[in-house]
């Protein structure tokens, strides 16, 4: 190869080189891409099925917008999905939205507030698929027999734990304190309420009373 | 008698050795002024939320997940720290106070709470020395799935007898232990609500 040749290869190397890092360089990023694009919210609200009338109240600062929204009943999740699109003069992060709709009793619900760029969780996070067991050799059938067994002993021992702590008096109080706080439901507090839900409002209870207490042993102090 | 003139000796100093001590002295100063600006910055030093939510570990719905904050440019160690928490989109405020120190003796905040059925969404506030309450930036934790509603969890269906291949036994031994979490969490807190509820009656 000519060294004339070989400088015109290496100069158009490096011309490319160049050209590709400008295009890195000035590509315009995800985050700004988003800003600018449309964006829509999604609340979610649980058990309902009917909507008479339903918006979105948007908080930017002081100022408040009402904006309409668009609803649909989603089987999978039990629940109605509202669609709330945020203006694009409006910053995400910095606007908080609720949805409020007129269910099928006429009652008026509000959401609680989210950030503009999420929605409502139970609105976006998919629904579990049928996880298909895993393809074990037969010779571990033994050992895992063996790890059921304990985890069940160990279960209910814990159960049996639980039931021990049980009055019926002590449920009768906590959920007078969760209608005091207006948390929980009005199905009353049992051992026989699924697992997940119990922990939840117990331990949501919990957080409410000790935050009273907090607050109220302070103002005693002041 | 106290105006009594002491004797003094006048020495002829060394003209090194003063300047070696003005070297010092001048050295003294400048350390003594750095001290001073550092206590005003940390007095007015900005108030930081340390804490990064992909860290929070998730369970299945129901089991205990931690969350821990350390809290940055405090004056007041002791300050409560409020958490602003959605769970599914329910709002429970709470409350959480410093669980231990950093080197640099800024509150670490740890507190948990049960896992949700799809995601967290929070934020942590703080009272500075003003007075004044300084918000953090909102943070979420969502689960990678979610049950149907109303689904009952596997452990929860009895089981009907019939011989379960062990691709089946594995998973029933994993709804085994989030089953055990759930109940674990809920002795949790039935204990620590009969304590409050007996030391509040």
């Amino acid at each position: 190869m000519s060294p004339v040749h070989a400088l015109h290869r290496s100069h158009a190397r490096l011309l490319t080189g160049l050209v590709a890092l400008i295009g890195v360089l000035f590509a315009p990023l995800p985050g700004i891409r988003e800003a600018s694009a449309e964006h829509i919210s999604h609340i979610f609200f649980a058990g309902e099925k009917e909507v008479q009338a339903a918006y979105g109240l948007l908080y930017v600062g002081k100022t408040t917008r009402e904006v309409p929204a668009t609803w649909s009943y989603d089987e999978d999740r039990d629940g109605v999905l509202l669609s709330i699109e945020i203006p694009e003069d409006l910053p995400l992060q910095k606007t908080l939205v609720s949805g409020v709709m007129i269910d099928g009793s006429s009652q008026l619900q509000l959401s609680p507030l989210t950030i503009a760029d999420l929605s409502t969780p139970t609105a976006v996070v998919p629904i579990c698929e049928r996880s298909t067991p895993l393809d074990l050799p037969e010779s571990q059938r033994g050992l895992f027999e063996q790890l059921v067994e304990i985890r069940q002993r160990r279960v209910q021992v814990s159960r049996h734990k639980l039931e021990r702590m049980f009055s019926a008096p002590l449920f009768e109080r906590l959920h007078e304190l969760e209608k005091g706080f207006d948390i929980g439901n009005e199905k009353p507090l049992s051992l026989e309420l699924p697992m997940s839900e119990l922990s939840e409002r117990l331990d949501t209870l919990f957080h409410a009373i000790t935050r009273y207490e907090m607050y109220t042993s302070n103002k005693q102090e002041q | 008698m106290l105006n009594t003139v002491m004797p003094t000796t006048v020495k002829r100093s060394d003209p090194r050795r003063s300047l070696s001590q003005r070297v010092l002295l001048g050295l003294l100063v400048a350390m003594v002024s750095l001290f001073q600006l550092a206590a005003e910055e940390n007095c007015l030093a900005e108030i930081r939320f340390v804490h990064d939510s992909r860290e929070v570990q998730l369970g299945a719905q129901g089991t205990e997940t931690d969350f821990t904050v350390i809290v940055t440019g405090l004056h007041r160690k002791d300050l409560p720290l409020d958490v602003e928490m959605v769970r599914d989109g329910e709002l429970f405020p709470l409350i959480a106070l410093p669980k231990g120190y950093t080197s640099q003796e800024e509150p670490i905040y740890s507190f948990s709470t049960s896992a949700p059925r799809a995601g967290f969404v929070y934020r942590f506030s703080v009272e500075n020395d003003a007075g004044e309450v300084v918000t953090s930036e909102y943070y979420w934790r969502l689960q990678h799935c979610q049950d149907r509603p109303g689904a009952l969890h596997k452990e929860e269906i009895a089981s009907n007898g019939e011989e379960l291949t062990v691709g089946e036994l594995a998973k029933r031994a994993q709804d085994l232990e989030e089953q055990l979490l759930r109940q674990t969490l809920a002795e949790k807190r039935l204990r620590a609500l009969s304590t409050l509820l007996r030391r509040g009656s």
